[in-house]
């Protein structure tokens, strides 16, 4: 039994040291307002085409680069993966239930396509809870923390250089999704909304990976 | 996903051995036998029914007789591949960094690309995967003799140069509102070219 029990917590210390990340949980807010702080503004409005370069990293040390195409029409959310050389691996509408229009494998799975349609609802579109807090963190951000009936919270944390963070934690306050964004691009003084340069995106529940999104070009239509 | 991948660059291969296709069945091999290198631009439009406008890439082709290829894409992510005296070599863009890939779909890669040169050398009459056909005086369409192959490709037009021995464009129908459309321009064929370009990033 003893040599069973050495047995097992070898196994999770070698499962926690293939992780990606150490294990996050959801941070106390130092201060909280009445006055709503604008989170809405780091997500576009409009209709919209983005086109990013994907470097995708699995826990188990596997890496790749696809290209993707997100095209948001109000609530209706477009995807397409392709590979560089312009292959189309998996092609979905999302309008309120999945659509998918084209899939190889391994991407013929309904997980798959689930995944890829909470990351890109998390990525462009506002949580829907009414229950939100308003506050700052310890390292002086701004923060609208979004709490779900079922226990999830999704916290938008804005910082001082235009660059922001979605990070999204199950019932047990452990982070299952984390989204940080780079500053959008400099130059731009007309106040219009441009989309970050770089989003790099982590994912630990169901599966463990890293995605790391290059902004190729971008069009609002 | 990778084998898949490998699938359809096997096919891009297929298409771009129609370089050495001319006007009449006859005559290919013929002119096969004349051409020793070829290096061309290229523009790819990718068209997705969900795209508002066309994804644009642009590249560099370049083949040299008996078996050497570099196809590199150079915009808007860097992809490269290599063949040289049948060996064969992948890399992608990875942050800064073109990152060779490793793995089983790219020795079945290799596997096919020996087999390409073969096409690029004028040897046409073997081919496992597509039924060829003639439409005009300068477009031949391949479609897949498997149904599997089918799903993932629908067809493919080459559409021939009045210069002997190159193409226009390649167009590549996956499904509908789907298709990748290849067009070469600033073609030079029969240089003499360095062998780096067919071993080095």
């Amino acid at each position: 039994m003893t040599k069973l029990s050495c047995i097992l917590a070898g196994l999770l210390m070698f499962i926690a040291s293939c992780s990606l990340h150490p294990a996050v949980t959801i941070p106390d807010l130092v201060s909280t307002f009445d006055e709503p702080v604008h989170c809405e503004s780091i997500y576009p409005q409009g209709k919209w085409q983005f086109v990013h370069s994907l470097t995708f990293s699995m826990a188990d040390g596997k890496k790749g680069t696809v290209l993707g195409v997100s095209v948001l029409d109000g609530p209706i959310i477009k995807s397409a993966l392709m590979t560089v050389e312009g292959f189309v691996l998996f092609e979905a509408t999302f309008d309120g239930q999945i659509e998918v229009n084209r899939a190889v494998p391994p991407f013929d799975n309904e997980q798959f396509a689930r995944g890829l349609m909470r990351d890109l609802q998390l990525i462009f579109f506002r949580p829907q809870s009414n229950k939100v807090q308003y506050g700052r963190l310890d390292n002086g951000s701004s923060i609208c923390r979004y709490q779900e009936p079922s226990g999830q919270i999704t916290d938008i944390v804005l910082f001082a250089d235009q660059g922001w963070e979605i990070n999204q934690y199950g019932a047990d306050q452990r982070r299952t999704r984390a989204i940080k964004a780079s500053p959008q691009m400099a130059g731009d003084r007309s106040g219009d909304w441009l989309p970050p340069r770089r989003l790099e995106l982590y994912a630990n529940d169901t599966a463990e990976y890293t995605i790391m999104m290059d902004l190729v070009s971008s069009e609002k239509n | 996903m990778k084998g898949r991948v490998s699938t359809y660059t096997v096919l891009l291969f297929f298409a771009f051995a129609g370089i050495c296709q001319a006007a009449t069945w006859e005559t290919i091999s013929q002119q096969a036998n004349q051409l020793t290198s070829v290096k061309a631009e290229f523009v790819q439009e990718k068209h997705l029914k969900i795209l508002v406008r066309p994804l644009i890439s642009k590249g560099i082709f370049i083949f040299q007789s008996p078996g050497s290829l570099r196809w590199e894409y150079t915009s808007p992510v860097r992809s490269l591949m290599l063949m040289h005296n049948g060996r064969s070599k992948k890399y992608t863009q990875r942050g800064e960094d073109l990152v060779e890939e490793q793995g089983m779909s790219f020795e079945s890669m290799q596997i096919v690309l020996q087999e390409i040169t073969h096409w690029l050398n004028g040897r046409f009459t073997d081919n496992p995967v597509f039924d060829a056909r003639l439409e005009g005086d300068r477009r031949i369409v391949f479609t897949p003799k498997d149904e599997a192959i089918s799903k993932l490709i629908n067809k493919i037009e080459l559409n021939l140069s009045d210069q002997p021995s190159l193409m226009d464009s390649v167009i590549i129908h996956e499904g509908p509102g789907s298709f990748t459309k290849l067009t070469f321009n600033n073609a030079v064929i029969n240089q003499q070219l360095e062998a780096s370009l067919f071993t080095e990033k």
